[in-house]
């Protein structure tokens, strides 16, 4: 016996392993068949599960009778659905209407849940009389699948039953008749359906969700019709229901109601003006600007519906919208004008950027200063020109506005003004704002090293305050010709610049520096700059972009130069993220340097403890030992440090 | 272009939040009289000048249902927003439950939070409930939807929200049906990186996109098997005949509920859907679907990508390579990345880097600008809780609404169908029907157990 389940399990396993490969009639016949047989042998239940639920995929009416069999089963009787929903015909509706009279509890209830899902109309008789059944689970799952069906008996079994329903079961009638509503609206029943949903809106003491579909399938059945009662429930002096209404308003797609809302917003009380404003925002039709945009002006208005009306016409995102909002931009108001710039940096539209760039002509500086930052934002390039002569108005806040902007504007085409700028630029604030468009033009460059023979040019030319900022940008731009004009600086005979270059090359981005640097620290002058060139070429080290042979390279040709214990601590620290022998054959020394011992140690112990077995056993071993002379006085290292000896004892 | 070019953004790019207060003031006033609709009553004080405080009669009232791994992390996100107040949590499992009670009570230093086993007592119970978070394993999501929106309550859902394209429509009907409010958490849609992407792509700024990306790199779903049968646990501890809900029966086995190992198994979980549905939405929102009536999908496999054609030409790759989601690929930096493709250039958005990917670095200074315009246009939140708190105020759709959640759903339960059967199909979007495959069709829904249907 235990033979045979095994041989139907691993049949069923096969049949159901997954491989759906498409195959022709034929065999997916056989396949049913050998499936069929599954149900009606003795196999496990979770083999007769794995049947159903292949059925569903391939069954046809001939295996309605097998599945058909399974759902009085109590374990089987959802598997037994799963396939019979899926199977196309009669004969499963015939099935499931069968069991109707057959069942009880959970089984029934699924059952009616399928029937519902198969639209099986012959079975509204049987669905409606269950409707009363006293199981509140079977009379709910009626009450669903008979809307699913939504024929015009199901309908009146459902109303029928609605004006003394059981509160248990209120939802789940209400929920058939709207289920039912949306069948016969579909069906082109809109009469029908209306009928339900006005029936709903009268149902004494209704859920409130309930109160809202039906206000909502009211309005939107009756298409334009529907209109006045949308406007009912706008003029609502219940507020929850003018919420509803602005929600089945944006839902609804004439471009009329948008007018009819635009005129009621003239008449509305401010409260209902800022949901007729979150509406027709959202609505987005163009035709209502000029009302919004009324609104917005008015003066004498609520400054809340006035801000919602600009924010409005701001999502509706028509052009039109530029000009009215240019004027509320300089509304003595803070927050209109506030949101008026909001609008202005958001609208798109070469139209928009024609009017915003008018506005940089007003005589008023304050305002260009504030127009400045729309154009910033908007990233209008084609006022690059207008911003040019600004920079040198003789109002000291608006030329640093125009800078500013420029420096952000700018692209490659500004390349060449920018520098000559910068050259001849003697204020901090302009050098700065110059060096981040530079800065930013360079990064944004397809190739940055293109930059850079303008800029190696303009260094010739530059005042100190200039020439930092150049050496600085050479650093976005990188590449050879960049360090080249780099290490040139360092030889300047001002000192800020030396300096400054020297320091920008130890922050170089690529290891094509570290000769360089390390030239540096053998040959500088001062010991400053030895130390500051010293610490660029470590910093090479530390770099993980670079093959550790290299990093290693530079550790050994740094080691001779290293005399102060900060410079100790940073090759320790580059060793350290090579964690290899040849590094921690480096670091050990460092036990003896009473500067950097106690880091070293702990250097050591972090490497040893996370070494994998077997990695370096041998000079982890010799370090370790070390450390346990070194660190007597420290007595949990000394411990740790033997711990880790013993367990290193078996490794090879 | 192959090489992914990517600077790294300077400044903050979550600074750019719109400013809820507009969606806030429209309700103001005109929810401030009595009413027979239980929307929340709806304004915040905090946003008028009281310092952060919100009146308890001015919060949304929220409960939790489904409070594990990704509830608790949800909970906690919405925990933090002043205007809310949770009142009751719901989890089968004891310890959720128990842990989720802790953190609502501790957050508000009292002992208030009521605790659920049953999602039908909560929902039928609190009805000064507004809102429910559903962070259920994946084959409660639509069916917890279902019955929370029914129950006249708005909904965050965490993704994928469907197990089937039937349930999935099920949702949109409901939230239609009864004016609810639902978001898929679908959270990349109001990121800022991904925001980006999308609206470069959308807005023309990359020529006529031909080709977008979603990353599908996970595979899940697949098993059929019954893991050996262990002691259920009690009740309390675990109720596993609600934890199943309306998927198959088969017997406990702790593997199923602890680590997710549900994820493996296709009566509990889908397979390209389950990422796909982090993914596939941001491709969509970024490709003009205005006249796509149904999409193509080409099986060439079962581990490599899945090409698929939109009707009006464009290409989407769901993407899928032999590593893990986290691998480095071609595309993008890091994980649940898209990418879409223009002859002016190529953006890419994904998690776990700095900022977008992008074919010339020129295209990132574009990058506030984008966002401002996107702010401007939708007055949404560049933040997905708040956008869906501020629609349930406004009763706006959300920015992941139904409509959004059922197109990304069937495409990745599509391409779930497609997989299974090994061989290219045809979908038709507006009938959410294969097109000439009645086997692939029955593949669209799956019956759901006793006593939780919906």
């Amino acid at each position: 016996m235990l033979i045979s389940k095994l041989k139907l399990t691993l049949m069923v396993a096969l049949l159901c392993s997954g491989v759906h490969s498409s195959f022709g009639q034929g065999a997916a016949k056989e396949q049913e068949t050998k499936l069929i047989a599954v149900l009606t042998s003795a196999a496990e239940y979770n083999a007769k599960a794995d049947a159903c639920r292949e059925l569903a995929r391939i069954g046809t009416a001939d295996a309605v009778p097998a599945l058909a069999a399974l759902l009085a089963d109590a374990k089987l009787t959802h598997m037994a659905r799963y396939g019979l929903e899926m199977v196309p015909g009669a004969a499963a509706d015939d099935a499931l209407r069968a069991a109707l009279g057959q069942l009880k509890g959970l089984p029934l209830v699924g059952v009616i849940g399928s029937i519902g899902v198969r639209h099986d109309e012959k079975a509204v008789a049987a669905l409606v009389a269950l409707l009363k059944d006293p199981d509140a689970g079977v009379a709910q799952a009626a009450a669903r699948a008979l809307g699913s069906i939504g024929t015009p008996e199901a309908v009146t079994g459902l109303s029928s039953l609605l004006p003394g329903v059981a509160a248990a079961n209120q939802l789940a009638v209400c929920e058939g008749l709207f289920r039912a509503a949306e069948e016969l609206a579909a069906k082109g029943g809109n009469d029908q359906a209306i009928a339900i949903y006005d029936t709903l809106r009268k149902v004494s003491a209704p859920p409130h969700q309930v109160l809202a579909g039906a206000w909502r399938g009211a309005i939107l059945t009756r298409q334009k019709g529907g209109v006045p009662l949308l406007l009912e429930a706008f003029r609502s002096a219940d507020a929850g229901l003018v919420a509803v209404a602005g929600r089945i308003a944006i839902e609804m797609k004439d471009p009329e109601v948008s007018k009819v809302l635009a005129d009621e917003l003239t008449k509305a009380p401010p409260a209902r003006q800022l949901m007729l404003c979150n509406v027709l925002g959202k609505r987005g039709d163009a035709v209502v600007l000029p009302s919004l945009l009324g609104l917005a002006k008015a003066g004498t208005g609520d400054k809340a519906a006035r801000v919602a009306a600009i924010r409005a016409a701001i999502e509706i995102g028509d052009a039109a919208a530029a000009a009215p909002l240019l004027e509320l931009f300089n509304d003595p108001d803070a927050e209109i004008a506030q949101a008026a710039a909001t609008g202005l940096v958001s609208l798109q539209g070469a139209a928009v950027d024609a009017a915003i760039l008018k506005m940089l002509d007003s005589a008023d500086p304050a305002l260009q200063v504030k127009v400045l930052d729309i154009v910033r934002q908007r990233r209008i390039v084609a006022a690059l020109p207008r911003i040019q002569q600004l920079m040198a108005d003789k109002n000291e806040a608006l030329a640093a506005a125009a800078v500013k902007s420029y420096a952000e504007l700018a692209g490659g085409a500004e390349l060449t003004g920018l520098l000559e700028k910068l050259v001849t630029a003697s204020e901090a604030a302009a050098i700065g704002a110059l060096e981040k468009a530079l800065g930013s033009i360079c990064g944004a460059a397809e190739q940055p090293k293109g930059c850079v023979p303008q800029m190696v040019a303009a260094l010739a030319k530059a005042g100190p305050e200039a020439k930092q900022a150049l050496l600085r940008t050479l650093r976005v731009a990188g590449g050879a010709e960049a360090l080249a004009a780099l290490r040139a600086a360092v030889d300047d005979s001002n000192k800020d610049v030396h300096t400054s270059a020297l320091r920008v090359m130890s922050d170089w981005k690529t290891a094509d520096a570290a000769p360089v640097l390390l030239a540096l620290a053998k040959t500088s002058a001062t010991p400053v700059d030895k130390i500051l060139s010293l610490r660029g070429y470590l910093g090479m080290a530390a770099r993980k972009d670079l093959p550790p042979a290299d990093r290693l390279a530079i550790c050994r040709e740094a080691l001779p130069l290293i005399q102060r214990s900060d410079e100790k601590l940073l090759l320790l620290g580059a060793l350290g993220s090579l964690a290899n022998a040849e590094a921690l054959n480096l670091i050990v020394p460092y036990l003896d340097d009473a500067g950097v011992k106690a880091e070293t140690v702990a250097l050591v112990m972090a490497l040893a403890g996370n070494r994998a077995k077997d990695q370096n056993v041998a000079i982890a071993r010799t370090a370790l030992q070390k450390v346990v002379t070194v660190a007597a006085d420290t007595p949990a290292v000394v411990a740790r440090a033997q711990e880790l000896l013993k367990q290193m004892e078996n490794e090879k | 272009m192959n090489q992914t070019t990517t600077i790294e953004m300077t400044e903050s790019n979550h600074n750019l939040s719109g400013a809820p207060l507009s969606r806030r003031q429209v309700l103001k006033r005109a929810l401030a009289a009595s009413s027979a609709f239980a929307i929340p009553n709806i304004i915040p004080a905090a946003a008028l000048g009281r310092g952060g405080a919100v009146a308890p009669s001015e919060r949304i009232v929220m409960g939790a249902i489904g409070v594990g791994g990704r509830g608790s992390y949800d909970l906690g996100c919405m925990l933090g927003e002043a205007d809310v107040q949770f009142v009751a949590v719901c989890d089968v499992r004891k310890g959720n439950r128990e842990a989720a009670k802790n953190a609502v009570n501790g957050k508000y230093g009292n002992q208030d939070c009521a605790a659920y086993i049953d999602m039908r007592q909560l929902l039928a119970e609190r009805t000064d409930v507004d809102a429910v978070l559903i962070a259920t394993g994946d084959r409660w999501h639509a069916p917890a939807s279902t019955l929370a929106m029914r129950a006249g309550k708005d909904v965050y859902c965490e993704k994928p929200a469907s197990l089937t394209m039937a349930q999935g429509q099920l949702v949109v009907e409901t939230a239609r049906r009864y004016g609810r409010v639902y978001q898929t958490g679908a959270q990349r849609l109001s990121e800022p990186n991904h925001v980006f992407a999308i609206e470069m792509a959308r807005t023309g700024r990359l020529g006529k996109i031909h080709t977008a990306y979603a990353d599908i790199r996970w595979r899940d779903g697949m098993l059929r098997n019954w893991l050996p049968a262990e002691p259920e646990p009690p009740k309390d501890e675990l109720d596993w005949d609600a934890w199943l809900g309306p998927c198959p029966w088969r017997p406990y086995n702790s593997a199923y509920v602890n680590s997710a190992g549900w994820y493996h198994y296709y009566d509990l979980a889908t397979d390209v859907a389950m990422w796909g549905a982090h993914t596939v939405a941001q491709a969509l929102a970024g490709i003009d679907m205005t006249d796509v009536t149904h999409i193509e999908l080409e099986y060439e496999g079962p581990d490599v990508s899945m090409i698929t054609r939109l009707s009006n030409g464009v290409k989407l790759v769901l993407f899928r390579s032999g590593g893990s989601i986290s691998d480095k690929c071609d595309l993008w930096h890091g994980a649940c990345g898209e990418r879409f493709d223009g002859p002016d250039g190529w953006v890419a958005a994904a998690d776990g880097y700095s900022g977008p990917d992008v074919s010339s670095p020129a295209l990132l200074r574009e990058y506030k600008n984008v966002l401002a315009d996107y702010t401007g246009r939708t007055q949404r939140p560049l933040n997905h809780v708040r956008d869906f708190l501020d629609c349930i105020r406004s009763r706006r759709p959300t920015v992941a609404n139904p409509d959004v959640m059922l197109r990304s759903m069937n495409i990745c339960l599509a391409a779930d169908i497609c997989e299974q059967l090994k061989r290219s199909l045809k979908f038709d979007l507006h009938k959410a029907e294969f097109v000439g495959d009645a086997e692939a069709n029955r593949l669209r829904s799956r019956a759901m157990r006793a006593p939780w249907q919906v």
